[in-house]
């Protein structure tokens, strides 16, 4: 039976699984076969973390309203780290806000293998999906909090004078995707490492926290030594949290190398991450 | 395909049209007992201890005193599947048989894609859908409309296919009336079924069943049988595996069995089943334990009132086990149980030895042990049943195991829904030395 011939006889797509493909190989039309999974997959997700539980998606205005509050005492009144000129309640309610959203793109992504193991060892779909259905999942918990932040943005600029809402607002899609690449990218990372070695696991709780004392979450980039500046650039979410707060409030420190520096790192971590993970999903049944 | 040359391709029967299905001398090793490697911190340790020169602490014990490092190396790998092949047409259901660690679901997983094979070639014509159990990914917090699309679409199925499917879809698992109601409400019948009906309308065109037919409730299989049928005669491919081949009788017509990682019969399904049922335990599958020395040709099966090999049981039906052996050298008091199981209830119950079931075996007899139940006291569960043989020698320091094996069942209630306990068995072993 010789390949043309097979080819030409048979209408339906024909699909070799062969091993040792590169680690560039993507199965992208698999991954568009099944696009609706993505959303059935969020869904149960949010119906998993919502439903019968006493307070429901109010958890996600109390966490950054009680974080805030923390914040404020203990940085700004205590510590008096300045807020760039933005009143210290938004400065931190709005950093807050894009954190959760990246702690928790990031502590779902990590966690796939862990949390897909009963469903990805008994069926077939691209592995690519839970990660990307759990942003989804992250996104929504971020849109009920960024309406909040809206409400507290024009309570500020009604009660105190604050910046006026603009057109700028629009802008804050770029970080908060930045924000996601990172997120899933090391998530991505850490996923497969942890699959291998296991006690790596306890290790994103310090690489969450750290990260968001080295970013600028509690302190805006201004009050950084020009010094220091570039060394801080190296860190892809400083440009990030730098964005959103120029998007929402048109008070930040940007340069333009900031910006390359941060979203070349971003693409990096992202791609590499997507291409660790793709190569180490072939496998992972053999290994969990 | 233009690099494929290599590779044969087989064909089965004179069909002009291409398989559907084609798997070419696959091969597929998982790691064995190495220690290494589990964390980053024992990695540092194995390292730093190769670079001062000393004995790695994260070593095997078989590594440091093995003979070789080539038989330490060939411990740590265990072939699952060895170079299998064969290969499906279009519109065939084919049963793939075999016992545990035979490396069937191995076969399955890399056809399905869930995971890869280290050599060999797969090659699937039409879309594939593969079910290894039913109902898998259904949440308990959604309804059972809401798990229904979850469930499609983990199987590829898209939004609009399951919507115009979810009629019949609810109408064949029995709950159309259920269908908004949270799956946690659902009894584990309810769930089986619903899991199972989303199976069978799935509308691709190779399916890949792993044990969807282990519920207990009788109408209800042979329902999903004759579904199966009509989809296959509508030119579905479909390759199943089962624990329990009589219940393919008339769904399939042709038998793969597996033994040891290999194809080692394809045809007929009567004589694949066959094949399976009366194997010989020794060895068969690195999951049964090795036989003791001086019991040679072991088996375990369960046989129904026409004494033919079974593994479908009604409750309060006939129950019958046979425990067979040579004994090779003089054994001075033998005696067997027989313990039977599932995976969520633990120990239901023993058919414990008697006193003077069987004694003193003289080397080179031949044993039979038969033990009936007129009435068999299991209820019928969505699972299945696990027996577990016994025959050991009972010695002043304690039990010798002389063969171990198990089988797996199901029990039927005929669509009825029975409670009972399970009890104590009652019954007498009937043992036969040097049978003809």
């Amino acid at each position: 039976m010789s390949g043309g011939g097979e080819q030409a006889e048979s209408a339906d797509m024909v699909r070799e699984i062969r091993p040792g493909r590169s680690w560039f190989h993507f199965e992208w039309g698999e991954v568009w076969r099944y696009k609706h999974l993505l959303y059935f997959l969020a869904k149960r997700d949010l119906a998993l973390t919502y439903k019968q539980t006493l307070l429901g998606p109010l958890h996600l205005v109390i966490r950054p309203f009680v974080m805030t509050f923390l914040f404020q005492l203990v940085f700004n009144k205590l510590g008096g780290i300045s807020t760039d000129g933005v009143p210290p309640f938004l400065f931190y309610f709005a950093n807050n806000t894009a954190w959760a959203f990246f702690a928790a793109v990031f502590g779902s992504v990590s966690t796939v293998f862990v949390s897909g193991k009963g469903l990805m060892g008994k069926v077939y779909f691209p592995r690519i999906i839970p990660p990307f259905a759990s942003v989804i999942t992250s996104a929504v918990s971020l849109g009920v909090q960024i309406v909040f932040l809206g409400c507290l943005i024009l309570y500020f600029f009604f009660a105190h004078g604050a910046a006026l809402p603009s057109w700028r607002m629009v802008g804050m899609v770029l970080p908060l995707v930045q924000l996601a690449m990172i997120a899933s990218g090391m998530g991505f990372i850490f996923a497969c490492a942890t699959l291998k070695y296991r006690d790596l696991s306890g290790l994103s709780g310090v690489v969450t926290q750290g990260l968001m004392y080295l970013s600028p979450i509690i302190f805006p980039l201004a009050v950084v030594p020009e010094s220091y500046r570039m060394l801080a650039a190296l860190n892809p979410l400083t440009s990030a949290m730098e964005t959103w707060r120029y998007c929402l409030f048109g008070e930040a420190t940007l340069t333009a190398p900031l910006l390359w520096v941060g979203w070349g790192l971003s693409f990096g971590l992202f791609f590499s991450g997507l291409v660790i993970f793709n190569k180490v999903q072939r496998k992972f049944m053999d290994i969990v | 395909m233009s690099d494929q040359p290599s590779v044969p391709s087989i064909t089965h029967g004179a069909s002009p049209v291409p398989p559907a299905v084609e798997i070419c001398d696959v091969w597929k090793s998982y790691r064995t007992g190495s220690l290494r490697g589990r964390t980053l911190v024992r990695e540092f340790e194995s390292l730093w201890a190769r670079l001062m020169g000393k004995e790695d602490p994260n070593s095997l014990i078989l590594d440091r005193t093995s003979v070789t490092s080539e038989t330490a190396h060939r411990n740590r790998r265990f072939w699952a599947v060895q170079g299998a092949s064969f290969s499906v047409a279009k519109g065939e259901v084919v049963a793939l048989l075999g016992r545990n660690g035979a490396g069937k679901s191995t076969v399955l997983q890399i056809l399905s894609g869930i995971t890869e094979a280290d050599k060999g070639i797969i090659r699937l014509r039409g879309r594939v859908a593969s079910l290894l159990g039913a109902g898998v990914g259904f949440n308990e917090e959604m309804t059972g409309r809401e798990n229904v699309y979850l469930n499609g679409s983990i199987l590829g199925m898209q939004p609009r296919e399951i919507a115009s499917r979810m009629e019949s879809i609810a109408e064949f698992a029995e709950i159309p009336e259920f269908m908004d109601t949270p799956v946690k409400r659902y009894s584990t019948g309810m769930k089986a079924r619903l899991g199972f009906s989303v199976a069978v309308h799935l509308s691709t065109d190779i399916m890949i069943l792993d044990e969807v037919f282990a519920t207990g409730d009788r109408i209800f299989r042979m329902k999903g049988i004759n579904k199966m049928k009509e989809l296959a005669s509508s030119g579905r491919t479909i390759i199943i595996v089962t624990h329990m081949p009589s219940l393919l009788k008339g769904l399939c017509e042709r038998g793969i069995v597996m033994r040891q990682g290999s194809v080692v019969f394809d045809g007929a399904i009567d004589e694949a089943v066959q094949l399976y049922m009366e194997k010989p335990a020794s060895g068969d599958s690195p999951s049964a334990e090795p036989l003791a020395e001086g019991v040679r040709d072991g088996s375990f099966h369960l046989f129904d009132e026409n004494r033919m090999p079974s593994d479908v049981f009604e409750s309060d039906g006939f129950f019958g086990v046979c425990i067979e052996f040579t004994a090779m050298e003089d054994f001075q008091n033998v005696r067997a149980s027989v313990e039977v199981r599932t995976k969520t209830q633990g120990l239901l119950s023993r058919i414990a030895p008697t006193r003077r079931q069987l004694g003193k075996v003289l080397s080179g007899q031949r044993v039979r042990m038969v033990f009936e139940m007129k009435s068999l006291p299991f209820e019928s569960q969505n699972q299945d049943y696990v027996a577990t043989a016994q025959v050991y020698e009972k010695k002043p320091d304690g039990a010798h195991n002389l063969l171990k094996e198990s089988c797996r069942f199901v029990v039927d209630n005929g669509g009825k829904d029975v409670k009972k306990h399970p009890v104590v068995c009652q019954g007498a072993w009937n043992v036969d030395l040097d049978p003809s």
